[in-house]
């Protein structure tokens, strides 16, 4: 009796651990998913005609 | 209207920099210049405070009236823009500040040169850095200045409206005045009680969804100081149209109606002869003998030629290929050797205060910037 209850708690221990890897995995997956899509741009407004203008004295 | 020479306060460099002009000289030359300051009555204030308010109506008056009659096209503005100027003035964006740049003698009616409604300077010199000195050397006197009282008002409006989002406040890092304007901005949220954060133009990304911060957080709300019509040409421009109803932007979109020069010849054919109004028309002259030739889009005085009888004076700048608007020449008055304009501030709806500039030249490119008091009789 005692053997069956632990070889039950074994197979549920088994049973959790491939649960919580496969949960484990799916976070990493969804993770790694982000980070591939995750390609973001910077210095779109650009700045080459700012730059150009004279040293500003109060104007607009 | 009269000049007095002064005596500079000690340590003055210091006092101005606590205010939060960061810039008493730019490019090695004297900005904030107070060995001298304008003196103004009080009706000429009441006359300075007036003009501001009807240039201010006439101005809404003329953005509405060019939406309503999809006249973007005479004053070059793109296609792609007009939805978000649409969207912007029908949804009621809440807009923050702009200066009208006067000719005014004291005597004659002021002359509105320019409207400087999406990135105008100034606003730091004519705030609490002037009201400061006033305070310290005519103490008696008065100054048109509410500026931080009004934009406390204008930013605790904004305040309502976006909640307890973060206001980000967006600049390049090239010139000291910006980001000195920038930061005196971000402060008076601050004091509103408003979540805000510093960030420059090129940090802001593209995550194919959203503008976002450094961290990746989306942007909401923005106050951008760059030009509306640079940001549309930018390789972003296109995420602006695609993002802006869930955005806001101050200034709004709209503003880029008033940023055209050619909003000077719309001014003109909806309010002609109206005293404050220069005559102006897009591309010739016509009949004007003596006029300012302005680009369309220009800033800080670049390509500006004025024809005075025969006599020429330019400016030059980048390259200029579009179009120009030909107003007839008020020329600014002269106090010395200097030629004087003054700078008219709107914040919301109110008049807000002024600031005067002093050039060399009748275009004000190069300038510094002088301080002013109002005359309350006390003086003597």
């Amino acid at each position: 009796m005692n053997s069956k209850i632990l070889f039950n708690i074994a197979i549920m221990l088994l049973l959790l651990s491939i649960v919580s890897w496969d949960g484990f995995s799916d976070v990493h997956a969804g993770v790694d998913s982000i980070q591939s899509d995750n390609t973001i741009q910077r210095g779109g407004f650009g700045c080459e005609n700012w730059s150009l203008i004279k040293p500003r004295r109060g104007g607009g | 209207m009269k000049k007095y020479c002064l005596r500079a306060r000690d340590e003055w460099e210091r006092l101005v920099a606590e205010a939060g002009l960061s810039f008493p000289y730019v490019d090695g030359e004297l900005y904030w210049d107070e060995t001298s300051c304008y003196s103004l009555t009080q009706q000429q204030t009441k006359q300075i405070f007036e003009t501001t308010q009807e240039l201010h109506r006439m101005c809404m008056a003329a953005v509405a009236h060019v939406i309503r009659n999809n006249r973007f096209a005479e004053l070059q503005i793109p296609k792609e823009a007009i939805p978000i100027i649409k969207l912007s003035w029908e949804r009621g964006d809440p807009w923050l500040l702009g200066r009208f740049d006067l000719s005014y003698d004291g005597n004659n009616p002021p002359k509105m040169l320019e409207c400087n409604a999406d990135t105008p300077g100034l606003l730091v010199e004519c705030g609490l850095p002037q009201r400061n000195w006033q305070k310290d050397v005519f103490p008696v006197s008065s100054q048109f200045n509410s500026i931080d009282r009004l934009l406390a008002d204008r930013l605790n409006a904004i305040a309502s409206k976006i909640d307890n989002e973060t206001l980000y406040f967006c600049c390049h890092s090239f010139f000291d005045d910006e980001v000195a304007l920038i930061r005196y901005l971000m402060k008076a949220a601050q004091e509103c009680g408003m979540r805000t954060k510093l960030l420059l133009i090129n940090d802001i990304g593209w995550d194919g969804h959203s503008f976002v911060d450094l961290e990746n957080n989306p942007l909401k709300n923005v106050y951008m100081y760059q030009p509306w019509e640079w940001m549309l040409e930018s390789s972003f421009g296109k995420h602006i149209s695609e993002t802006y109803s869930q955005m806001l932007w101050i200034e709004p979109a709209w503003k880029m109606i008033l940023s055209s020069k050619a909003i000077l010849s719309v001014l003109w054919e909806l309010f002609p002869e109206h005293p404050n109004l220069l005559e102006a028309r897009p591309d010739n002259p016509g009949n004007m003998a003596t006029y300012a030739r302005k680009p369309f889009f220009s800033r800080e005085g670049d390509n500006i030629l004025l024809v005075d009888k025969g006599e020429h004076y330019e400016t030059d700048g980048p390259e200029e290929n579009g179009r120009f608007v030909y107003q007839e020449l008020a020329l600014l008055p002269r106090f010395g050797n200097s030629y004087t304009l003054l700078g008219s501030w709107i914040i919301g709806n109110e008049p807000a205060g002024i600031g005067f500039r002093e050039s060399k030249t009748p275009i004000t490119d190069y300038c510094c910037f002088v301080p002013h008091i109002v005359e309350t009789g006390a003086e003597s």
